[in-house]
């Protein structure tokens, strides 16, 4: 009712002293974008120069980024994967040996700890990374979502040059040696398993696509499918057909457990959900 | 600001397979027509002044948030946002100690002329990520060369991981979807965030959420291999995360487990933010006027649930019509926000997603619908800016 309610445009400065004192916001609408005010809060940011902490040259150069003057000779990660076929890794003798102490003094163990260690974020120089727009990893994973995957896809089992071989050469897996785990061979972005043969020669499998013995498989991945059956040419399923291998099918901690998160308590196979953009907003 | 047509380029459908899009569930045209989601025989282009304004809104609208957290948590108004109570402590402890923040995106209502006004902010699991950093970067160069776009998406997360990188507690980072998700989205999305901080120098694993494991002994998160993380991207919103079985084993392993987006963000990607964000600063440019629960002096008003995804369960409600989109949204309760049209181009309504990582805007993704409610049947159309 009273008169007071009614700054229903922004702009009608309204009666209320409170509200009216200051109508628009303390920094009045537009630069100072970032705090650089050592507030207590997250922005982890800005670079303390009350200057210009927003880029000077805007922000829509991209490829031909500017200033990579001091880009850092900086070692590229890696990417890994874990799926049903992950096998959990021998414990330390440390954590067997807490996993036993554990278990026994679980039940009057009450939850205490907390040390907030507080980690102030550190304030850094902004880094420009200069120019390309990497497409690997993303558009690997989106094969294996492509729609209308077939119950079967065909595995070939492959040289390094792709060329397709006996499948028998695709049957002992690498060591795991130097580097990457599980005898896995990282290559344009993915990892996936190979196949040492007779001198030394590395094979790995390629589903889907074509080609015959003795040609250069097309058209074909070094993913899995994501839905049904892999199967060789000489009837070996290669992959998929076994669901329910994950978590409890190995041999794992049984201190460990898993499917706390998500829907259905399904693991990597993905459970049933709606579907559609679930996370997006 | 202006709608243009273009040729489409004959190879679109492989060119945006290649790159990664393989969630394009068609999107809706007039009558109810289907159309490409990603549909490139449209775009929008944009003047550079334009452009700086709405980057300077953006990252006034990123501080005026983060000042909003810090004013739900000092005089701890969780019970505003439906968080759980025994999680309060731990949101508040988050934003105290600056659990380190990725990225987010602002959907905005821009005309070309005016101040853009915030309409929601997706501060925790923001989607359209390839489509906005890559997809259409691909488009530009392959149709306008020469010409500019209003993205360094990539560039940005890679060097916001490696800021990140620094607060880490070691060199390893998992990344995790929901394999709920079947359309392949999120884990592409993860996937291409995987890809940007492996290039800032990152070791990371990635497997859905649901694989995560509880070790009960030993009082951590652990991955497939059993090994603890230590450090978590998350593409799984919080809401879901604190109501799931695992939730408060979550919060229990703060700080010890890094999570991103941090839990703090549960504040910002909570549409009670739209609410708090009218009371802090009244007429606002950048604002519209947003109410707790009841629509105030609102006649006009758009109702959307506390917590609420793809447009679902929204209410528009104006002076002889009422429009409603279905959902399962809702339970936690509304805000009311002031009904303030999206514009119309050609008998479409586009809604700007401008993207922020770390402090600083990154880059714009448009959403086209022919109805007033941009939801899961909106069309992703590129955009550019001019040459000079």
């Amino acid at each position: 009712m009273s008169t007071d309610e009614e700054p229903r445009r922004p702009d009608s400065a309204g009666a209320d002293p409170t509200a009216a004192a200051e109508p628009t916001a303390p920094e009045s609408s537009r630069p100072p974008p970032v705090e650089p005010d050592g507030e207590p809060g997250p922005p982890v940011e800005p670079d303390g120069e009350p200057g210009l902490p927003v880029e000077p040259d805007g922000p829509t150069e991209r490829a031909d980024a500017a200033d990579e003057g001091e880009r850092p000779a900086r070692k590229a990660g890696s990417i890994r994967y874990q799926d049903e076929t992950t096998v959990p890794r021998e414990p330390t003798l440390a954590e067997r040996r807490a996993r036993e102490l554990a278990t026994r003094r679980a039940e009057e163990e009450e939850l205490a700890r907390e040390e907030a260690d507080a980690r102030k974020s550190k304030t850094r120089k902004r880094v420009m990374i200069g120019g390309g727009v990497a497409v690997g990893v993303a558009a690997l994973v989106a094969i294996g979502y492509a729609v209308s995957q077939p119950d079967d896809t065909a595995a070939r089992c492959v040289d390094d040059s792709n060329v397709v071989v006996d499948d028998n050469n695709c049957v002992q897996p690498a060591a795991s040696s130097a580097g990457y785990n599980n005898g896995g061979y990282y290559h344009g972005g993915g990892l996936y398993p190979i196949f040492i043969g007779g001198g030394g020669r590395q094979y790995h499998y390629s589903y889907g696509g074509s080609g015959n013995l003795g040609q250069v498989a097309t058209g074909g991945t070094t993913v899995p499918p994501r839905t049904g059956t892999a199967t060789t040419p000489s009837g070996r399923v290669v992959a998929g057909g076994s669901s329910g291998a994950s978590s409890d099918g190995k041999a794992g901690s049984s201190s460990v457990k898993r499917g706390g998160f998500g829907v259905g308590g399904d693991s990597s196979s993905g459970g049933s959900s709606s579907g559609g953009r679930s996370s997006g907003g | 600001m202006r709608r243009e047509t273009s040729p489409v380029r004959p190879d679109w459908k492989q060119r945006i397979a290649e790159q990664g899009m393989c969630f394009d569930t068609p999107g809706r045209g007039p009558g109810g027509q289907t159309r490409p989601y990603w549909d490139e025989s449209v775009h929008y282009v944009f003047e550079m002044d334009e452009v700086l304004a709405l980057e300077a809104d953006v990252e006034l609208l990123h501080s005026m948030c983060l000042k909003a957290v810090d004013h739900v948590v000092t005089t701890e108004r969780f019970r505003d946002f439906a968080l759980p109570e025994w999680a309060w402590p731990a949101v508040a402890e988050s934003w105290r100690r600056s659990d380190p923040h990725l990225y987010g995106r602002f959907d905005l209502r821009y005309d070309g002329s005016g101040p853009a006004k915030l309409l929601e902010y997706n501060a925790d699991t923001p989607t359209t990520l390839l489509e906005a950093s890559i997809l259409q970067w691909h488009w530009l160069k392959d149709t306008h060369d020469g010409d500019d776009q209003w993205n360094s998406l990539h560039e940005k997360l890679v060097a916001r991981w490696a800021e990140i990188a620094e607060a880490l507690p070691g060199s390893e980072l998992h990344f995790t979807w929901s394999g709920g998700d079947t359309s392949g989205e999120d884990h592409v999305t993860t996937a291409y965030l995987q890809e940007t901080a492996a290039e800032a120098g990152l070791d990371t694993v990635g497997l859905a959420i649901e694989d995560l494991g509880w070790d009960v002994s030993l009082d951590r998160f652990v991955d497939l291999a059993e090994a603890p993380i230590a450090a978590l991207m998350k593409l799984y919103p919080w809401e879901w995360v604190l109501t799931d079985e695992f939730g408060k084993h979550a919060v229990r392993s703060l700080p010890e487990t890094l999570w991103i987006e941090p839990l703090w963000k549960s504040v910002l990607s909570n549409k009670a933010l739209l609410a708090v964000l009218w009371e802090m600063y009244p007429g606002h440019p950048n604002l519209l006027p947003a109410f707790l629960d009841q629509p105030g002096i609102l006649t006009e008003y758009v109702r959307k649930p506390r917590l609420g995804r793809e447009g679902a369960n929204i209410s528009i409600v104006s002076p002889g019509s009422e429009v409603q989109t279905g959902g399962v949204y809702g339970e936690e309760g509304f805000v009311y926000q002031l009904f303030d049209p999206l514009p119309e181009f050609d008998g479409f309504r586009p809604a700007l997603g401008a993207w922020i990582v770390g402090d600083e805007s990154a880059g714009l993704g448009i959403r086209e619908t022919t109805g007033l409610v941009t939801d899961d049947g909106a069309a992703f159309v590129p955009h550019r800016i001019p040459e000079g």
